[in-house]
């Protein structure tokens, strides 16, 4: 089985001025194969949002290593690392991190700018994404107008631009109602079906259910997998 | 490709982006106000120093001391002769007449004769011609506003009409044959009538003020169509050089004994204060408009580029969480904010252009030099370096990931 994350002795500690510094990560050892779809869960503060960020190329860990689909990251320079991010790393967050005043179609072009992709190419891939997640006919209507459910859509859409084989999620419904929840745990089911390898950071246990793996956090290490 | 992904979008963004070309328009105004004043007024300060006038000293006769040619023979000896002197040059100011070659009516131009000694330390820049050597008699130098009526070779016949005391009546003298040799660059100098003793003597071949052109012609040597060396003039005056062996303050006691008028007698360094005194208003007008540019620039400029990099955090951290990296990030943001600068600065400078005709300085003559335009570019650029610093500072401390936790 090809693996697509190699995380070993995690170290991340956070030293924020005036304060005492925080180890958000003591040692978090992880392998992610291809086509898993893992759930990480833990309280609030447990580390787990730190380990998703680390092995999404947001953040670096103190100590420890990381392989991603057989590179190490911690080797590369800044627009190496933001080059594999944007190739290999799709990710959807609560908070959708969506650009408001900009419309669907120009918040899922952005990826695709980055990766250099010609306007054809674009508008071809932008328009599948949009059927695919039933939103086409709100692509030039700015995310600001529109629903949760809705703006999850698109950044799942944007999070897919470039078909990369790692998705990553962070509470990816917290922010929606039970019904659009619904819907939204629906994609990722059809994803992972679809191949995805899947991380999913998440509080909701039926969101966790879904998993082939769940793996506990806490106070930064995994109690339980 | 993705230069422009924040063009404004919301009408908040928008009155920014207005706010910002105004800041950016009053900049650049106010930068280039105080560049070309404080280049205007430091002329003088350049000039002194490429005379030396530190090391001479300047008896300027009057009008109301007028001596005749063997009283002022007799004067120049005995100064010559004075402990700590080197040398003494006479200079001399003539008006001549020309006739016009385009049908425009008679040119008159005003001369100021060197003698040879002097030829070795003035060097105004020419912008054609050449400089004529000592052994060259009758050849001019005009300033550049001569070009559009005559070119370099042209030979001009002309009268003295330099006016004879008591009384405005003109008298034409011989006629005189000069050849042009050259045009020098005008420099504008801040309000020629009011710089004092040294402003009188050395802005009149360099200054223009609005439309009036009151740069005279230089000539090294000038003679007669017989060959005899023109009558030095009333308004003559001796520039006195000192040899170093005596401080200039010593040379004018001695020569205060043997002048006929110890009170038109100075040295460099009393013009050069007498020119700062004379300026008081000029010099702080200058400083006024750095002051404005400086304050604009920090409080405007700077604090709205910081507000719209702090104002984009988040979407810059969107755009990295796209795959961009941290810098490109930051440039995408920026790249759309220096639009208002793009636009701005033409405005600015224009403005500035137009403000000769609207005479909104009170000493200041208005004049773009390219010179002074890129000093005026090269601050702008660097307000703009000083709001993205601290930035890019910050930002190493502060990863863009850190907008996305949520614990």
């Amino acid at each position: 089985m090809e693996h697509i994350v190699l995380a070993k002795d995690l170290k991340k500690t956070y030293r924020p001025q005036h304060q005492a510094p925080v180890e958000a990560l003591r040692g978090v050892t992880l392998n992610v194969e291809a086509g898993e779809m893992i759930a990480i869960t833990g309280v609030s503060g447990s580390g787990k949002s730190t380990l998703l960020h680390i092995i999404g190329l947001l953040d670096q860990q103190t100590a420890g290593s990381v392989s991603l689909l057989d590179t190490d990251p911690s080797k590369l320079s800044d627009s190496k690392r933001a080059k594999l991010r944007n190739r290999e790393i799709g990710f959807v967050l609560q908070d959708f991190a969506l650009i408001p005043y900009w419309t669907a179609y120009r918040n899922v072009e952005v990826p695709l700018i980055f990766a250099g992709k010609k306007r054809k190419e674009r508008r071809e891939r932008i328009e599948k994404l949009l059927q695919e997640f039933g939103i086409s006919e709100l692509a030039m209507r700015r995310v600001s107008q529109m629903s949760g459910g809705q703006r999850q859509r698109v950044a799942i859409a944007r999070a897919l631009a470039n078909d990369p084989p790692l998705l990553l999620a962070d509470e990816p419904t917290g922010a929606l109602d039970f019904r659009t929840k619904e819907e939204i745990m629906g994609i990722f089911r059809e994803l992972h079906g679809q191949g995805k390898t899947i991380l999913i950071v998440t509080h909701d246990p039926q969101i966790a259910a879904m998993a082939d793996r769940i793996l506990m956090i806490r106070d930064g290490v995994i109690v339980d997998a | 490709m993705n230069l422009f992904l924040f063009l404004p979008r919301k009408t908040s963004q928008w009155l920014v982006f207005l706010v910002s070309i105004i800041a950016s328009v009053g900049v650049t105004f106010f930068l280039i106000a105080f560049i070309c004043s404080f280049s205007q007024m430091s002329v003088m300060f350049r000039l002194a120093d490429d005379w030396h006038l530190s090391e001479t000293l300047v008896y300027s006769t009057d009008n109301m001391f007028s001596l005749s040619e063997e009283e002022k023979l007799a004067e120049h000896d005995r100064i010559l002769s004075t402990d700590g002197v080197l040398d003494v040059d006479n200079v001399s100011f003539y008006d001549f007449e020309f006739p016009s070659i385009n049908a425009t009516g008679d040119i008159y131009v005003h001369f100021i004769n060197y003698s040879d000694s002097l030829l070795k330390d003035i060097r105004y820049v020419l912008i054609e011609g050449s400089y004529p050597s000592k052994d060259q008699k009758n050849q001019i130098l005009l300033p550049a506003y001569y070009m559009k009526f005559y070119s370099v070779g042209d030979t001009l016949r002309g009268y003295d009409d330099t006016f004879h005391e008591p009384g405005p009546i003109v008298t034409k003298s011989k006629p005189i044959t000069v050849t042009v040799a050259g045009f020098f660059a005008e420099q504008p100098t801040l309000d020629p009538w009011s710089g004092g003793v040294l402003i009188d003597i050395f802005s009149r071949h360099i200054s223009y003020y609005y439309d009036t052109v009151m740069t005279p012609g230089i000539v090294f040597s000038m003679c007669d169509e017989d060959g005899g060396v023109l009558p030095s003039k009333h308004t003559d005056m001796f520039l006195i050089r000192t040899n170093g062996s005596v401080p200039p303050g010593q040379v004018k006691e001695n020569l205060s004994t043997v002048v006929e008028s110890p009170a038109l007698l100075h040295t460099g360094n009393e013009l050069i204060e007498d020119y700062i005194d004379s300026n008081k208003m000029e010099i702080g007008e200058t400083i006024s408009l750095g002051i404005t540019a400086v304050i604009l620039a920090f409080s405007i400029l700077i604090s709205s580029t910081l507000l719209e990099l702090v104002y984009r955090r988040k979407e810059m951290a969107t755009l990295y969480l796209c795959g961009a990296p941290w810098s490109k990030c930051l440039w995408t943001v920026l790249a759309t904010y220096i639009l208002p600068f793009v636009i701005g600065f033409p405005i600015g400078l224009l403005i500035f252009a137009k403000s000769a005709e609207w005479h909104l300085f009170y000493n200041l003559q208005p004049k773009l030099e390219a010179s002074d335009v890129l000093v005026t570019l090269g601050l702008q650029v660097l307000f703009l370096a000083l709001a993205i610093l601290p930035f890019r500072f910050s930002a190493k401390f502060k990863t863009p990931y850190e907008l996305f936790r949520k614990d």
